[in-house]
Order: structure tokens, then sequence, then C-alpha cells
């Protein structure tokens, strides 16, 4: 199943929001290839690509957030560390077990955005709308 | 060492120490990027005890036998962003899965339903579940709930026992949610005392107390959690949860979090939730 991606998850800051959709878009991606049972190796560089943009994405947004004098940065920061973490484990995972595109994965990985973009990043919503 | 600017600064090696213990205490494992954290939130403290340095501090810690200290220390690292209704999907699959389902494998009776908020913080979680069980349309008076809150902060423990939330963060609660259970006063809204008095909140650690409970539970959330352990103290807890639960029930885990690499007897449901067959 895709993940539904419309307006509630704008955060106020257009580069953001076009970060969170390109991060999106290859999750779909990722789930099109776990639906039919694809390639192995297209899978990987999916995942790869995934972690890339998402430590791009996460250092540009930290940074932003530091320069606004964001409150909670310390607890942002550690939900991006501990997703980062868990992307790490999961491709290291993948890569020794030869494990094929998975379901569950994506559906984590859904979920995951779903809750951070649509709750945790919505907290600092209010120091984009001045 | 005092600097003007840092105040009492930890070197890599007292970070070092304080790591360990906290991780013997807790199972909380702290990253790098935590050293930081702890030097700010223990500055006041040491100064207030008329310490100089954190090897004295860790010293007043280790030799503490009431363990007062040891306690003010995991709460000073054991922080998290809460709020009422956070993934609000574990609350939509209460409402739509978990609690019909549980009505029906109860209709003999014992007539409980037996929910743990097993890391409560300052108490938005246990009270979002309170709401969206007396909120149930299916949840009549025979049944009774028993609504467990443990966290191993007892300072939060104390915040999420009065019930008080400043106006400013309740913005994900539904106007009427709010009418219904709070007062507002002076900017504050303070939970009713007869649904306070509904949860039963307790001091608990999650990593060294051996699980005491009589009755299985139907539902455990767990959540932001597990993210600070390691893979062997993440299974030891799963298990302990495993053998707390009643079979049918189900078990919700922060957003973060997956139990993908924990091995583990429960049935992946949907990311973050597990049932136990």
């Amino acid at each position: 199943m895709k993940l539904d991606w419309g307006d509630k998850y704008k955060v106020g800051h257009q580069p953001f929001d076009n970060q969170h959709l390109a991060m999106v878009e290859l999750i779909w991606r990722m789930t099109e290839l776990a639906e039919k049972d694809g390639e192995k190796n297209a899978w990987l560089a999916l995942l790869d690509e995934l972690i890339s943009l998402a430590l791009e994405h996460f250092s540009e947004e930290e940074a932003e957030l530091e320069k606004r004098g964001y409150s909670e940065l310390l607890e942002h920061q550690d939900e991006h560390r501990n997703l980062l973490n868990e992307l790490l484990e999961i491709r290291g995972r993948q890569e020794k077990e030869g494990s094929q595109p998975s379901l569950e994965v994506t559906e984590f990985l859904a979920n995951w955005m779903a809750v951070h973009v649509g709750e945790t990043d919505g907290r600092y919503r209010r120091l984009f709308n001045k | 060492m005092d600097d003007k600017y840092f105040g009492i600064v930890i070197s890599d090696r007292e970070f070092e120490t304080f790591r360990e213990l906290i991780y013997q205490e807790s199972g909380i494992r702290l990253r790098d990027n935590k050293k930081d954290l702890l030097r700010q939130r223990l500055n006041k403290r040491i100064r207030a005890l008329g310490l100089k340095t954190f090897s004295e501090y860790y010293k007043l810690v280790d030799e503490d036998r009431s363990r007062k200290e040891l306690t003010e220390l995991i709460d000073a690292v054991s922080t998290n962003v809460t709020s009422f209704f956070r993934e609000i999907k574990h609350f939509e699959f209460l409402t739509g899965k978990a609690i019909p389902e549980t009505l029906k494998r109860k209709k003999e009776g014992p007539f409980e339903l037996r929910v743990w908020s097993a890391a409560c913080s300052t108490g938005e979680e246990p009270y979002s579940m309170l709401f969206t069980l007396l909120e149930h349309e299916e949840i009549n008076s025979k049944w009774k709930i028993k609504l467990l809150a443990t966290d191993i902060s007892t300072k939060v423990l104390q915040r999420a026992m009065r019930g008080g939330y400043p106006a400013t963060k309740m913005d994900s609660l539904p106007g009427d949610l709010l009418k219904r259970y709070f007062d507002l006063k002076d900017d504050e809204y303070i939970l009713k005392p007869k649904f306070r008095e509904m949860v039963n909140f307790r001091w608990f650690n999650l990593i060294t107390a051996r699980f005491p409970f009589k009755h299985k539970f139907d539902i455990i959330f767990c959540r932001n959690v597990m993210i600070y352990f390691d893979k062997h103290t993440r299974e030891e807890l799963v298990r302990k949860f495993t053998g707390a639960m009643a079979p049918g029930s189900y078990l919700c885990i922060g957003h973060s979090e997956s139990l993908a690499n924990t091995s583990h007897e429960l049935k992946y449901v949907q990311p973050t939730i597990y049932q136990k067959p």
C-alpha cells in the first residue's frame, strides 16, 4: 500500500517539503519493488539513496532549526539519529542475509515518515509562520 | 575543571564512567551526542551539592546507599518529547481493533480491561489511553478499566500524577475532550480529579525489575524506550512483556523502533504493533 502524502504533511518551509517528498517518493519506489518481488540490487540501491537523502535533509533541517533557536532541537535530533541507526541496521542486515525487498521495511519507513513529518516536524511549523 | 562559559566541564573519561553507571542501572545506553546534555543538566545539581567536578559527583552517586542521587541522575538523562495522542495511529488501532477484540475475548469475564503505559513520562500517553477507553462506545459500566502507568523517572511521574499541562501544549487534543476531562486554571489545563484517579502511577524499572504482575495485560504501550537499549536488553525486555501479555493482546512500540532484528514470539501486525499469539 502506498503512503498518502497530502498537504497535512507540509511544514511551512518549501525546501524541507520538497526534501520530504523526495524521501517519500523513494519509499514509494521501494514499495513497488517489494510488491512485485523486485530485484535485490535495485532494492539495495534505493535503500542507499534513501540513507544519503535522509542524511542530507536531516543535517540541513537541524542547522536551520538551530539557527532559529528551536527549543526542542535535541529531542528532534534524537528522532533523526534513531531512524538513521535503524536504517543502517536494516542495510547491514539486508546485505549480510541477502534478504529480498521487504514490505515490512517499507511499511516501517512509511509509518516513520508519517509520524515524524506529520507530528514531530509539525511542532516547528510556527518558526516559519512568522 | 570549572570553565567560565561551560561551567563544570566533563571529560571523556568521566562521561564514560557515567555512561556505564547509567547503563547498569537503567539499561539506557547514552550516545556520544549526549555528553553535552549530561553536562548541562548536571551542572546545577553538582553546584547545589557544593561539589566541583563530575568525578566528585560520581563518587557521591556511587556511595549513596539510599539511591536517591542515582534517581536524580537518571531523571536528568531520560527526556522525551511527548504530547496527547502522539502517534495517533496507535489510538485509532485501540478504538478500531484492540478494544473491540478484547471485549469479545473477555465476554464471559473477567470484565476488566488491563492496560499498561510502560514508559508514561509526564502522563500524556496514559491519559490519552484513558480518554480512548472512556470514549469507546462499546465499553459500558460493566467493564472496569485497570490502567497502570509506570516510568523510571520520579520527576516525570510527579508531573504525570498532578495532571497539569500548559494551555499552549494542548493542540493535539480535540476541544470536546479538553472540556470533558480538564479544568482550565490560569493558562493551565488540569485533569479533573475523578479521571486522574483512574490511572495507577508507579515507579518502575523495566530493566532491573522482575515483572510482578498477577494478571495479564490486554494492551501494552512501550514507546521510545527500546531506542535506548542494545539488542540483548531489548530481547530480554520483549520476553518479559510477552510473559505479561494475554493471548491475543497487543504491544505498541515507538515509530523509530522495530522488532525486526530482535528475536521474539510476537506476531507482526503492522509497523510498531505486535500481537501475542
